[in-house]
């Protein structure tokens, strides 16, 4: 933003001004060992998931890449399924597509939820009756639902899905936005912005949302958990993502039959989808933990 | 406290009917003809036959028109009459809904008792070994995918070890479905609890008690307990409602012969008057709950029972 | 012969955090005898609350007990097991805290939460305890006793509520009262009331009370001896007329120095005559504002809050007009009605003459660089994610095309005439203290050059001592600027020093208003005489509780149904020139009584 506030430095205090930043960085990254790990870890996982194709050692579709049912080996590190395709292979290439499905989602929940809770929580009137009404109604249908009738009308599909389920959890980020809207607007600060002449515009964008951001990334984090069971939820039922597609939650659909044969097929595509759930909420938790030690005086 | 009431009875009214309207019109956001896709499987249907259903469904009339007529049918018991067997929506409903109001009570006993108790007993030793080892276990148990749990107890206990059977009727084959729904709910309402419980245990009130020289569990039974449960039945509604929704998952897994299975198998064979009905009767279900809880809400909190 | 029941030794009270014990309180020692008060006085942060708090073993669980000895006859209470000392609490040693509005548990009544205190320590039936929490609260002097045993904490006022944790407190007669700050959070009248309750039932009974205050004048009014704490420890200890009448410490010494006391103004402010005869500056004119009450259905307004009535004024360039009421007065509603933060009902607003009455935000955007506010809470007035040096450049931001150097420039001489730092300007709120924060705000509002200035209880939640230097600050600002202020205050010393007139508020309306000397200190409206008797005076030799207490607390509303029309308000001139004058007492705003 234009409105640094400069004042003219020589090279020198710009050098110690640097150090000193990155020391207190560091020393900021050694007290949230558990943060710093599981962002870490995150970014990892994407990393690997996103590139995901050129290097896992099978086609994720290639039929008959070994034995069928096989459980894990030396040459399958997680075994084959009923059609002989490696399944570490599809776990990995999964990946991409289970922390797509939670990314876009989200994102889609996000923009209209906060869009919702800001005007109605700034502007405040009529509009927020209204808009505050059409959630509490959205809400009563819980997300399963919506997503539900979203697909049944739609037509199964992963992408569908995706859409499915961002639509459905906006109002639940409508309210929380809405809620820390209110709060914030209540503050004296606000006025105080108001009095001395800021526009709707400033006081939204430059005063508010600073405030709301935190309590929006940490329930969005959580979110994005929900957002990935909910879309294994449906690709199980066979209303998300479609065979062969080596989503985790379709690998989970066709296990049921052979269970007893490699119990592996039944194991590994839950224990992925609960390792990525638990990452995120553990990461929602930790980020909670550093807003409620914020707000008691204590900002980094 | 009338006042309280009528305004959510109002608005319980107001949902239910958006509820319909949304139903009614939900036809529509089907891409390309909705009765060609209904009737796709069923290759003997000529098209004066789909003419004549689509004039039945009131799809060539006027949208407002249809909505009358779907308003005036619903007000009369008539939820239409499904594709497959054409059997009337409302009847076939009735019969399953039992079932899945059994299963998702039963799932939200145990998910309270376990929770609340857990929840309680985490808060009253914030910070100590128990609370630790309970707050990493409800993680874990908001993590897990409530469908492969399922499978995976269906796979160990029915299949496996043979204790229940795979599917069924009766209360035998209502625990592992019932302790599946639980599961998960349970770590979420764990946490709420927790988290309702330490707000309360640092109030000024509590303070006074104990300084008026009352006995520990006194103080927790009475004054926190009491107050405790105000904020927790209003987070109960809600909570009642994602179970509902789990059950439709859990019923298709363990086979119970709920709506939620019902609801499957209509989205899978485009019966769209039974989808229709099944969204309608879930709504309701959902919204006098939350009703129910309001009104117990507001008979336990004296700020609003009294003025 | 004075009879020692409590004996505090070199009490240590220290915090746990992940570096040690920080210690808050270093050696405390003190004695108390039966039947008398002492007072313990100090700013925030130095640790007279934490100390009370230990005498009942109420310590957070972040705090612990380093070292010492509480002997209450004979027995050292620190020492004691936790059932020991659930028979001392309430039973021998009773406490009463700050906020009475959180002090009662919501979903239980009354009676409920007084009986089973008598029970907890009596031997008697559940009738006989029923009949002594009625009599408790007659004796609080709360009216009809019978029918508040079943109602909710939520039906009753703050100070109604303060009375009945003083009838808890005192069920089952306790040999001392621990009050923590008991009076802070009420109405000065309220306080009046409250305090000769205390004094009264102290006489009756024979409980000796240990008054935790940072109020001199509450020490002046209700104690016997006092000890005076500073950053956790003991400065000074002595008789009240020793303590306040000959200070020995020089931190005792500074504290009443800084106190504000009515009548103590060495110079009153005079008005540079220049400015008198040009146009005012601001004029209200018969201001109304009210606030509606949504219920039912749809959520119709079914009734108005009539929070300011029918008020006029007018301040010139560069004088101090002070607004004084206690809560509910409508003083501050009027404050942000002026610069249009809330609708105006009816009436008037002109600023240098122009009519500017409801005003929309983009209408008074050029407006606001000449009329300014300062807040209460100078934490909460501050985005706790900004820069304070950004913050305080803000209006210059939104309001003038200076370049970033220039607005650099003025703002790091804001922060220097303030008595802040360049290094400052790079600092996050929550690293200053409310003082230093306040003076942020006030840099703030000076950054247009504003010709009036609200300040909105803006010195209530400071210390005394940090009080007197904001005030001092704003003082010569308005000496250098010609600045105006409207100052909304509760505290009539505060008020006396730095206004020019003052206006006295109740119920929304103006009910006396004249020279700041004229009706401080010959008030002729009931309500401002009232006000003035409640305020405590800091002189021991002067006390002034000789009231028995009134019984009834008289509660007028100010909620009325649509379409009410309040009665036209009359003038009553005191002086020839006008400049002094009351509302007519029998043409008052009368309004439906509240329990």
């Amino acid at each position: 933003m234009a409105n640094e506030l400069h004042k003219p430095q020589n090279t020198n205090s710009y050098f110690w001004a640097t150090l000193g930043v990155l020391h207190s960085t560091i020393k900021w990254l050694v007290k949230r060992r558990f943060l710093f790990f599981l962002g870490l870890l995150t970014s990892i996982l994407v990393a690997l998931s996103l590139s995901a194709n050129h290097w896992v050692p099978f086609d994720p579709e290639q039929m008959a890449a070994g034995p069928r049912l096989k459980p894990p080996s030396s040459s399958h590190w997680f075994g084959t399924d009923e059609f002989g395709r490696d399944i570490f292979s599809r776990i990995m290439v999964g990946m991409r597509l289970t922390l797509q499905v939670g990314f876009v989602s989200v994102c889609i929940s996000l923009s209209i939820g906060m869009t919702v809770g800001l005007i109605a929580g700034y502007f405040g009137g009529w509009l927020e009756r209204l808009l505050m009404r059409a959630m509490d109604v959205l809400f009563s249908f819980t997300e399963i639902l919506i997503a539900l009738a979203l697909v049944a009308v739609l037509g199964p599909s992963l992408e569908n899905a995706m859409i499915a389920i961002g639509i459905a959890a906006v109002p639940f980020y409508a309210r929380v936005c809405y809620g820390a809207v209110l709060v914030e607007r209540n503050k004296p600060y606000t006025e105080a912005a108001i009095s001395i002449g800021a526009s709707h515009a400033r006081i939204i964008f430059y005063h508010l949302l600073p405030n709301v951001l935190p309590i929006m990334i940490v329930v969005s984090t959580i979110g994005l958990s929900n957002a990935i069971l909910a879309a294994s939820g449906l690709s199980y039922l066979g209303l998300g993502a479609q065979p062969p597609s080596p989503e985790w939650g379709a690998m989970l659909a066709a296990s049921k039959n052979y269970f007893q044969r490699a119990p592996s097929l039944l194991f590994i595509p839950g224990l992925s989808i609960m390792t990525i759930v638990l990452i995120f909420n553990l990461l929602g938790d930790q980020l909670r933990q550093m807003l409620d030690y914020n707000d008691q005086g204590k900002h980094s | 406290m009338t006042n309280y009431l009528v305004n959510r009875l109002f608005g319980a009214l107001l949902t239910v009917w958006v509820t319909t309207l949304a139903v009614c019109f939900l036809i529509h956001l089907v891409p390309g003809d909705p009765v060609q896709i209904m009737y796709a499987q069923s290759a003997t249907t000529t098209p004066e036959q789909l003419d004549l259903i689509r004039h039945n469904l009131g799809l060539d009339r006027s949208i407002i028109h249809q909505y009358i007529i779907y308003m005036s049918n619903l007000l009369n018991g008539d939820f239409g009459t499904t594709i497959r067997g054409q059997q009337p929506v409302l009847d076939l409903i009735l019969l399953r809904l039992p079932y899945t109001l059994w299963l998702t009570i039963t799932a939200l006993i145990i998910s309270l008792i376990i929770g609340g108790v857990a929840g309680f007993f985490a808060a009253y030793k914030q910070g100590q070994w128990l609370d630790r080892l309970l707050m990493s276990s409800t993680i874990i148990g908001i993590s897990i995918p409530p469908f492969w749990l399922g499978l995976m107890l269906l796979a160990f206990f029915s299949v496996n070890l043979g204790w229940f059977p795979v599917a069924g009727d009766g209360w035998l084959s209502l625990i592992l479905p019932a302790t599946t729904l639980a599961a998960c709910q349970a770590a979420t309402i764990g946490r709420i609890v927790r988290s309702t419980m330490i707000d309360i245990f640092d109030q000024d009130y509590i303070r006074t008690a104990y300084a008026k020289g009352l006995s520990k569990p006194r103080v927790l039974g009475r004054h926190a307990l009491r107050s405790g449960m105000v904020p927790i039945i209003s987070i109960l509604g809600m909570q009642f409602a994602y179970m509902m929704g789990g059950a439709i998952v859990v019923e298709y897994i363990f086979s119970w012969n709920g709506l939620g299975r019902l609801a499957i198998q209509a989205i899978f064979q485009r019966d769209y008057p039974l989808i229709q009905g099944f969204i309608l009767t879930f709504s309701i279900i959902v919204v006098l709950v939350s009703v129910l809880m309001d009104v117990l809400y507001a008979s336990l909190d004296p700020r609003i029972s009294r003025k | 012969m004075k009879q020692s029941i409590l004996t505090v030794e070199k009490l240590r009270i220290g915090f746990k955090s992940k570096t040690g014990i920080n210690t808050a309180v270093h050696e405390l020692s003190f004695e108390l005898n039966a039947g008398e008060t002492l007072a313990i006085v100090g700013e925030s942060g130095s640790g007279k609350s934490i100390s009370s708090l230990a005498l009942l073993g109420l310590l957070p669980k972040s705090a612990t007990i380093e070292s010492g000895s509480v002997h209450l006859h004979g027995q050292d209470i620190l020492k004691m097991k936790e059932s020991e000392l659930r028979r001392i609490r309430g039973g021998k040693i009773a406490m009463i805290f700050q906020e009475p509005m959180t002090a009662l548990t919501p979903v239980l009544s009354i009676g409920e939460q007084l009986i089973e205190g008598i029970l907890c320590h009596q031997m008697i039936s559940k009738q006989q305890a029923y009949k002594t929490a009625v009599e408790m609260l007659r004796v609080a002097r709360i009216p009809e006793a019978e029918k508040r045993m079943q109602q909710f904490p939520h039906q009753l006022s703050g100070g109604m509520r303060q009375r009945v944790m003083i009838a808890m407190a005192l069920a089952c007669r306790p040999q001392i009262l621990v009050a923590d700050e008991p009076t802070t959070a009420l109405d000065v009248t309220v306080q009046a009331q409250i305090l000769s309750l205390m004094r009264t039932l102290q006489q009756e009974f024979g409980t000796a009370i240990i008054l935790v205050t940072h109020d001199m004048g509450v020490v002046a009014e209700m104690a016997d001896r006092v000890l005076v704490m500073c950053q956790g420890r003991q400065i000074e200890k002595g008789t009240v007329l020793q303590v306040l009448k000959t200070p020995q410490a020089a931190y005792t010494q500074k504290l009443l120095g800084a106190v504000p006391v009515m009548g103590n103004v060495k110079d009153s402010r005079q008005l540079i005559s220049a400015s008198m005869s040009a146009r005012p500056l601001l004029e209200i004119n018969d201001l109304s504002v009210r606030f509606d009450i949504r219920e039912g259905l749809l959520s119709r307004v079914k009734s108005r809050v009539h929070a300011v009535e029918q008020v006029s004024f007018s301040i010139a360039k560069g004088e101090t007009l002070a607004l004084v009421g206690e809560s509910g007065s409508g003083k501050s509603t009027i404050g942000r009605a002026i610069l249009n933060l809330i609708p105006i009902e009816t009436g008037a607003v002109r600023f240098k003459g122009r009519d500017i009455t409801g005003w929309s935000n983009r209408l008074m955007r050029p407006l606001r660089n000449d009329m300014q506010m300062i807040f209460q809470d100078p934490m909460a007035s501050l985005n706790p994610r900004k820069k304070v040096g950004k913050l305080v450049a803000e209006p210059m931001q939104i309001h003038t095309r200076c370049s970033k150097a220039e607005r650099y420039q003025k703002t790091l001489k804001l922060f220097e005439r303030v008595g802040l730092s360049e290094q400052d300007m790079q600092r996050y709120p929550h690293q200053f203290s409310g003082g230093q924060r306040q003076r942020i705000c006030i840099a703030r509002a000076l950054a247009t050059d504003p010709d009036i200035i609200v300040a909105d209880e803006c010195v209530s939640a400071l210390d005394v001592s940090v009080q007197a230097q904001i005030i001092e600050l704003m003082k010569s600002l308005q000496d250098e600027r010609c600045l105006s202020y409207l100052f909304i205050s509760h505290d009539l010393a505060v008020v006396e020093q730095i206004s020019h007139r003052v206006a006295v508020m109740n119920m929304g309306q103006i009910v006396e208003l004249g020279d700041t000397q004229s009706v401080l200190h010959m008030p002729q409206h009931v309500y401002t005489q009232k006000l003035i008797a409640a305020v405590p005076s800091i002189d021991p030799e002067q006390t002034k509780l000789t009231q028995k207490g009134l019984i009834q607390e008289e509660l007028l509303s100010p909620i009325k149904p649509i379409g009410y029309k309040p009665t036209t308000s009359v003038i009553k001139k005191i002086n020839s020139s006008g400049s002094h004058w009351i509302l007519d007492q029998s043409h008052q705003y009368r309004g439906n009584i509240v329990k």
